[in-house]
């Protein structure tokens, strides 16, 4: 049923549907055949059958119920490697109300599901910790002043009407007012490619940060050397280090593939290329509509939409409009090609990256 | 505690259809209840091991689909949709057939 399971998830990632879609469909299909059609046709065969082998097939159905929920997660291989570790939670869970429904009856399942999932959703819908700022470290010098808070921390009135989206951000020798991912941050500080910074803890990587600079003195001269030190406070608030090293990166070309498909959709001279600003998918359901825009454009938008390292092999002076739906990477490829005769190639390329341990 | 402990683990080895004779429904919530406490240890370890995964960037925990949806939608419709519906519709699809 495990080899069928992963045989039929796969089979609906070849159609293009997200891991989303085809787990729970494929989920409910197979319950539905192994159950209810077996009722119709040979209920006495069912009765027999399932129990005599009952731990098989209750194993089985709590196994599916547990990896139904990698729809949860982006589809990448490694997903379906270490499936059993990523659902151990719901098997465990699964066995429980298993138990509870077959010793008490069916609501008693349902009441232990609902509560199991109120036990760890309550706590973020009361207490949403991006409200509740945290301050880390905070450092007063005779020259200068650092601060940094987990979470959005913005009380004075200049920046008091800003949201975290339209976040302040300041670099100047006298100033760093900085709000962010870790990561984002740190890509900022370093003037480094975020992709090429690599942090060994990504949870911290991810984690939002506000950052507090100001110096009084004229020793710091440049917005670059109050960067650097501000960088350094950040570390060492953290307790982090860095090193550099060599490391095999992935990245996408964008080609054409099929000429004559994508030359169907070039529609008009460079000159009237349009003054777009590079958008970002907001909402799952979202469509980005770019007009009049070339090669060059789109890359640097699939770059910011999908947050991934994405090239241009395109002529640039091609111009074309082109809509993109908010799915998953992996799924971008087989809809450029189909759509726009658009193909994305992937290869990798050393890079010196920045590793933040 | 013992009793019920014992009673799971005999389950867990040999799952059968056979249902409690007829108890208050005080015990019944006992029950309940005591189901909730047994698997959080369970879900610490699986938390841990899987904090393990992201930390060498093994698994992508970042773009949790639930994280994504609370994120986007209402306190009422989270708390419908993942502590009503969903778990009554997971609860239809998977839990109901385990007794007939």
């Amino acid at each position: 049923m495990i080899i069928l399971f992963y045989a039929g998830t796969l089979f609906f990632k070849k159609l293009h549907l997200s891991l989303a879609v085809s787990i729970p469909v494929f989920v409910a299909l197979t319950t539905f055949l192994i159950f209810y059609i077996f009722k119709r046709k040979t209920a006495e065969k069912r009765d027999t059958v399932l129990t005599t082998n009952y731990s098989l097939y209750f194993y089985s159905v709590t196994i599916l119920f547990a990896l139904f929920h990698l729809s949860n997660y982006n589809y990448t291989p490694n997903l379906l490697i270490f499936a059993p570790i990523v659902v151990l939670p719901q098997f465990v869970t699964g066995f429980l109300i298993g138990f509870i429904r077959i010793k008490q009856g069916f609501i008693w399942g349902f009441f232990l599901h609902g509560l199991h999932n109120a036990i760890f959703i309550l706590p973020f819908l009361l207490f949403p910790f991006s409200n509740h700022p945290k301050l880390i470290d905070k450092i007063d010098k005779d020259d200068y002043t650092f601060e940094v808070y987990e979470g959005f921390r913005f009380s004075s009135p200049e920046y008091a009407k800003s949201q975290p989206l339209t976040a302040p951000r300041k670099i100047t020798s006298n100033e760093i007012v900085l709000y962010g991912t870790f990561k984002n941050v740190v890509s900022t500080l370093t003037q480094t490619n975020k992709r090429n910074i690599r942090f060994k803890n990504s949870i911290l990587a991810e984690k939002e940060i506000s950052l507090f600079f100001r110096n009084d003195s004229a020793k710091i001269e440049s917005a670059r050397i109050a960067s650097f030190l501000v960088f350094d406070n950040l570390l060492k608030s953290y307790n982090l280090k860095t090193k550099k090293e060599q490391r095999d990166l992935t990245i996408w070309n964008l080609v054409v593939k099929n000429e004559h498909l994508f030359k169907t959709h070039i529609c008009d001279s460079l000159d009237n290329i349009s003054q777009n600003t590079t958008r970002v998918f907001f909402g799952v359901r979202d469509t980005l509509k770019l007009h009049s825009i070339n090669s060059e454009f789109l890359a640097k938008t699939l770059r910011i939409a999908f947050d991934t390292e994405i090239q241009n092999d395109i002529d640039k002076n091609a111009v074309f409009s082109i809509k993109i739906p908010n799915d998953n990477f992996a799924d971008l490829k087989h809809f450029l090609e189909s759509n726009y005769g658009l193909t994305i190639e992937k290869k990798t390329e050393k890079r010196d990256m920045l590793v933040i341990f | 505690m013992k009793k019920a402990t014992q009673l799971i683990f005999k389950f867990f080895l040999k799952p059968e259809q056979e249902s409690f004779s007829e108890q208050p429904i005080s015990n019944k919530i006992k029950w309940l209840f005591f189901l909730l406490l047994f698997e959080m240890p369970f879900m610490f370890v699986a938390v841990f091991l899987q904090q393990l995964l992201a930390e060498n960037g093994l698994l992508d925990s970042e773009n949790h689909l639930v994280r994504e949806f609370m994120k986007d939608n209402s306190k009422t419709v989270i708390i419908i949709l993942l502590i009503l519906a969903g778990p009554f519709i997971e609860e239809l699809i998977f839990r109901l057939p385990l007794r007939f």
